[in-house]
């Protein structure tokens, strides 16, 4: 791979509802990583990258994001055993899940606990929407994305 | 989901795929500049892969210089795998020629190095002139 870093910082948006809010994403892909961390960053938001669910785990609990966004295909544990762990630790089950996967794994992302699935490819107005919602006082349950 | 919220930005979505640094950054300073989300790729791999991780992309800029190609390659390559993606070919100025030229798919539009600001704008416009709406990040 010879990407290299962006050169250019992305433009922010002056209206950021829920402005600084820190979401949790655990992706390999740096495609998906690039995507998201500017759609999310220009919505408002503080994105922090993980690669693993184990490391995701140990962020999780000490970070305390607002949401986390995990693939399924990640190293070590899968974003969806790491949904599981989330939400079976008190101090972590309040963090809103969302699988974002290249998987048709709604079925078993609900079953997981996830508050949200969203199918790939990436679809900016589908992830700030479920992002918005699920930081939003009332949050909707299982929300979905799939095109 | 709150209606009231004003999209934090709207434009197209873009791939500039390009070696030279100094040259994705004008592009990408100035298109973002106008609204656009505005990616790159310094190699042929990453202008694919990043096609294809977008639900929508409404135009490949893809310079004669890319890692792994001569681009005019790329621009075949993404027009097979992606027969209704728009690509706009940047003809550098030291290494595109005619012959190379050639072989660019029909109806692919040339901009040729150097070029300004405007005249970048003006063959972007161009390009998404008759496309679909442009890009809400949220509604």
């Amino acid at each position: 791979m010879s990407r290299r870093p962006d050169p250019i910082p992305p433009v922010r948006s002056s209206i950021v509802p829920n402005a600084r809010a820190l979401i949790l994403c655990v992706e390999r892909d740096p495609h998906i990583r690039e995507l998201e961390a500017y759609f999310l960053d220009q919505a408002g938001f503080v994105v922090h990258f993980v690669e693993s669910g184990g490391q995701a785990l140990e962020l999780a609990r000490s970070l305390k994001p607002s949401i986390v966004i995990t693939e399924v295909l990640v190293p070590g544990l899968d974003g969806l055993a790491l949904c599981r762990q989330l939400k079976a630790t008190a101090e972590t089950r309040a963090i809103p899940v969302v699988i974002f996967s290249v998987l048709a794994a709604q079925d078993r992302a609900r079953e997981a606990g996830a508050e949200a699935f969203l199918r790939k490819p990436l679809a900016e107005h589908r992830l700030v929407q479920v992002v918005r919602e699920l930081l939003a006082p009332s949050k909707p349950s299982a929300a979905t994305g799939s095109p | 989901m709150s209606s009231a919220t004003p999209p934090a930005s709207t434009g197209r979505y873009i791939i500039v795929a390009d070696e030279d640094p100094a040259v994705v950054a004008f592009i990408i300073h100035t298109l973002r500049g106008d609204g656009h989300a505005v990616f790159h790729a310094y190699d042929v791999r990453s202008a694919t892969e990043l096609a294809l991780a977008l639900e929508h992309c409404d135009l490949v800029i893809s310079n004669t210089r890319v890692i792994g190609s001569d681009g005019v390659s790329l621009v075949r390559d993404l027009r097979h795998k992606l027969p209704r993606l728009p690509i706009m070919y940047l003809a550098n100025i030291g290494r595109s020629t005619p012959e190379l030229e050639a072989q660019l798919p029909a109806g692919i539009p040339i901009l040729r190095e150097p070029f300004t600001a405007e005249q970048l704008r003006a063959a972007v416009t161009a390009v998404l002139d008759g496309r679909g709406p442009p890009r809400v990040a949220s509604g």
